[in-house]
């Protein structure tokens, strides 16, 4: 007996099937063509698996070829893509603008040659399984519906669409507010002397799965690319990719999740069948909401663009609990805060990869895919570059602006002439690693003449946890410390900032009423630190329409404040009642930002609001009144 | 997520679809199988021509004036035709269409009140309660021909009008710029349509000699001989996106039946 489930008005149903009746019999079903699906569907075919492809655009590659992101940002060269992507580099010189559509009609042809097929603009509309072992699955394409049987199925759909129809457990977004990461649309130009760029506009946050927003977020990206008037003749709008840009969704409930504190301890792993390597890429700029791990790192140590190896092994891509189902792409099982990072291209496509070599092999020998020996896998991985020892990088800084090693610090010399530095970040970091045996010398710094070293110390011991960093942090928000670190290349954080996130987090009582003026008082706006960045830098992240050193102080205060009302609740009513006031207007966001309600910017702003009013248990926030 | 009532049901985000929704009093859904609006010219690369044509309706003309005063309508150039995404979107938007994009249909069952459609979404399968359906985007087996369009780079050749059996080839709006029609059987794929067209491009296909691939069409062209063009609301058999999107806002407004 089967059990066939599909998904109706939003909700998980399940129907008992006698004898199902399934059209054809593959070996590896491949459910979403994409980045991670084409690399799976090719691999899986070339090991000789029987292998449909099914995706529900008209074209396979994903954000790669249908999103028209043809440039790679971290991840490591390796396996199958490489091939494809030279072949598609030399072929866009002769016969294509672009690599985009080579690539496209290159994968094809892989696919058809390895004897792959592929069914586009297909959708998985139901999964049948026996026990909790997948059989096969439904699908529509062209008004048709028809039934295919498999022996293993790939979720390669970014989003965990088939494991929830297999009722597969999942989870969304970040921990305070269920927010995944702001999605992008993309803008496609054609020059003047034949080179065509990209324009990557970051469009808000959406929630993909409510349909009615999904489409308003979509609306609007796309109506918020239109010019006052296309007049440019040297650079002209060729076309709006047609496929936008989600970062994050539904993520898998694997048989291991990856989580930050491995990631950053440099986790090892013995059966790795690829490594993914990037920064903490999160794109949002409402760093106050994200998890302390995260913060810890991107703020407090000012180390955003720090990359981080991350070995990725079957079972982070076996959902926990089932058989015959794999997933491939940035859905395998890790937490909201290492998605941000294993989400890349290139990772992507290696993940495909070993997952089609996996399927096919367990369909071959009709075994489930963790009884497949690894070290036959690790040979046909190895064999095509996809798996090298070479990808197990550690931790770097790894731009032009920066490229080095980052290896923790150990000796507290070495600690104090970096924490006197404009780029402390990895000496802060390897203080919170080193805990109490750094405090006595951090305490002893903290004392000293050098504000650099003084004030770097306090940040440093504060992250360990100790309270006698408070007088210092409050020393740097009164001044309003308008220095910001310059360890990264981009996403630098204000001192400032940094202080109000760390006494928040020490639950500092002494500084309420230091929080209390910055939200409550309307001549902070005043100041003029705020005024202070006039240009966009890149460095810092500002933008033309958005405030963000008032912002990051702002965010983090309110933030600060809830901290505040949890660790003392003697406060707690004190609290809340001032951050009603405070967000009970849109004057903070006027502050930061005059582009209208779906915006990035706007939506960002709206971020913060929204969690002040949870905190204070407030349902529906009124609606600001214009000032 | 309850079932859905509406009294007009659009299948297709297309200009004519829009149209509808902008004319129409009563409550009208769009369900739309893509991410994107206007699909049927835009990611089809269907040129069209005659954009500067006479409208039925007030809303027409002041969307073909927008477009003009935006420049993607000039007498001067060749109208820019993917400039017309972000200026449908921002149209739908600004009329609060109800649209969901990213959904498929998958049943339609007619009961003596109304038609009862099962589409898929991210959310899985939905229920539509609609009084009447209006298919705007299939083009089912009143097309006489089709064709996978292309844009293409000229390079250093100029793009100059051509037509044979096999393709047609259109300057676009700037000089490097050329639009392709290549036709192919009605039967094909978009991916064997796709294939066709790169074996004949690098076939030493003369005519087409020297251009490049700058992008190709996500949906097909199909095209209508002159007795059924713009006869039965399928929005791509109009000659050009203003004259789909006026007869839609016309019929919304009439409460067109189909």
């Amino acid at each position: 007996m089967l059990t066939y489930r599909r998904m109706v008005n939003g909700a998980l149903t399940e129907t008992a099937v006698e004898q199902a009746v399934f059209a054809e019999q593959v070996d590896v079903l491949v459910a979403g063509v994409g980045t991670a699906g084409a690399l799976a569907v090719i691999s899986a075919a070339a090991q000789g698996a029987e292998t449909l492809g099914v995706d529900r655009l008209p074209g396979i590659g994903g954000m790669g070829t249908m999103g028209y992101v043809s440039g790679y940002y971290y991840g490591l060269d390796g396996g199958l893509h490489v091939g494809i992507d030279e072949e598609a580099q030399a072929m866009g010189r002769e016969h294509f603008l672009d690599r985009v559509e080579a690539k496209k009609y290159i994968m094809e042809n892989r696919i058809a040659r390895y004897g792959g097929r592929l069914s586009l603009e297909t959708t998985v509309t139901g999964i049948f399984l026996e026990g909790n072992t997948v059989k096969g699955v439904s699908l529509l394409s062209g008004g048709k519906q028809w039934n295919v049987g498999c022996k293993v199925l790939i979720d390669a759909t970014a989003d965990s669409a088939v494991v929830t129809l297999a009722g597969c457990a999942t989870q969304t977004g970040r921990e305070c507010d269920g927010k995944t990461r702001p999605f992008t649309s993309v803008k496609v130009w054609l020059h003047e002397n034949g080179n065509i760029t990209r324009t990557n506009h970051d469009s808000g946050y959406v929630n993909q799965y409510d349909p009615f927003e999904l489409s308003q977020g979509i609306l609007q990206a796309h109506a918020s690319q239109l010019l006052e008037e296309f007049s440019d003749e040297k650079k002209r709008v060729m076309f709006f990719a047609p496929f936008i840009g989600i970062r994050e969704g539904r993520i898998i409930d694997g048989e291991k999740n990856i989580v930050i504190e491995e990631v950053i301890a440099g986790m090892k792993e013995e059966e790795t069948l690829f490594y993914a390597y990037c920064d903490f890429d999160k794109h949002g700029k409402d760093h106050a909401l994200e998890t302390d791990a995260l913060q810890d790192l991107y703020v407090a140590a000012n180390l955003s663009t720090a990359c981080f190896t991350v070995p990725v092994t079957l079972r982070s891509m076996t959902p926990k609990g089932y058989r015959g189902l794999l997933v491939a792409g940035r859905h395998v099982g890790m937490d909201h805060d290492v998605a941000s990072l294993l989400r890349m291209q290139r990772d992507m496509q290696k993940c495909g990869e070993s997952a089609g070599v996996v399927a096919a092999l367990a369909a071959a020998e009709g075994v489930a895919p963790e009884q497949v020996p690894y070290k036959r896998v690790k040979a046909i991985l190895e064999a095509t570059g996809c798996l090298t020892e070479e990808h197990n990088k550690g931790i770097w800084f790894d731009d032009s602006f920066r490229r080095e090693q980052i290896r923790w610090m150990t000796d507290p010399e070495e600690i104090k002439a970096e924490l006197a530095t404009d780029k402390p970040g990895i000496a802060i970091y390897s203080s919170k690693l080193l805990g109490a045996a750094i405090t006595p010398q951090l305490k002893q710094w903290m004392a000293s003449e050098d504000r650099m070293l003084r004030f770097a110390s306090a940040i440093s011991l504060a992250l360990i946890g100790d309270p006698a960093a408070a007088p210092v942090l409050r020393e740097i928000v009164r001044e309003r410390d308008a220095f910001y670190y310059k360890d990264c290349r981009r996403t630098n954080q204000f001192r400032s900032a940094i202080a109000i996130y760390l006494l928040g987090k020490l639950g500092d009582r002494e500084s309420l009423p230091l929080l209390r003026e910055i939200l409550c008082e309307e001549a902070e706006y005043d100041k003029p630190l705020y005024h202070e960045i006039k240009e966009i830098s890149y460095k810092i992240n500002t933008s033309k329409n958005f405030n963000e050193l008032y912002y990051q102080i702002i965010s983090h205060a309110a933030v600060a404040l809830t901290r505040l009302a949890t660790a003392h609740p003697d406060l707690a009513d004190g609290i809340k009642k001032t951050l009603l006031q405070a967000f009970k207007d849109d004057r903070h966001l006027v502050n930061v930002t005059t582009l209208p309600k779906l915006t990035f910017e706007n939506e960002t702003v709206e971020n913060i609001r929204s969690e002040v009013f949870r905190f204070c248990g407030v349902e529906q926030a009124a609606e600001p009144v214009a000032q | 997520m309850n079932d859905i009532y509406v009294d007009d049901l659009v299948i297709g985000a297309t200009f004519w679809g829009i149209g509808y929704a902008v004319g129409s009093k009563g409550l009208t859904l769009i369900i739309e199988k893509s991410n994107r609006l206007g699909q049927e010219f835009i990611d089809c690369y269907k040129f069209g021509d005659n954009w500067d044509c006479p409208c039925l309706t007030q809303e027409g003309e002041e969307f073909k004036e927008e477009l003009k005063s935006r420049n993607i309508l000039s007498g001067t150039h060749k109208p820019i035709l993917q400039a017309c995404c972000p200026m449908l979107s921002m149209t739908a938007a600004n009329h609060n269409v109800k649209l969901l994009l990213a959904t498929r249909l998958l049943t339609m069952e007619k009961t003596a009140d109304e038609y009862l459609v099962e589409a898929c979404n991210a959310s899985g399968i939905i229920k539509i309660h609609a009084k009447r359906v209006l298919d705007t985007a299939d083009a089912g087996r009143k097309f006489d021909r089709k064709s996978i369009n292309a844009m293409l780079n000229a390079c250093n050749r100029k793009a100059e009008e051509k037509k044979d059996k096999e393709f047609e080839l259109y300057p676009a709006e700037r000089p490097d710029v050329a639009y392709l029609k290549f036709f192919v059987p009605e039967q094909d794929s978009l991916m064997s349509a796709r294939s066709k067209l790169y074996e004949r491009l690098y076939s030493n296909y003369w005519e087409l000699k020297g251009f490049t691939v700058i992008s190709v069409a996500k949906v097909f062209d199909y095209h209508y001989s002159t007795d059924h063009q713009a006869s039965f609301g399928i929005s791509g058999s109009f000659t050009n996106p203003v004259k789909a999107f006026d007869a839609g806002v016309h019929a919304g407004k009439a409460g067109e039946r189909k």
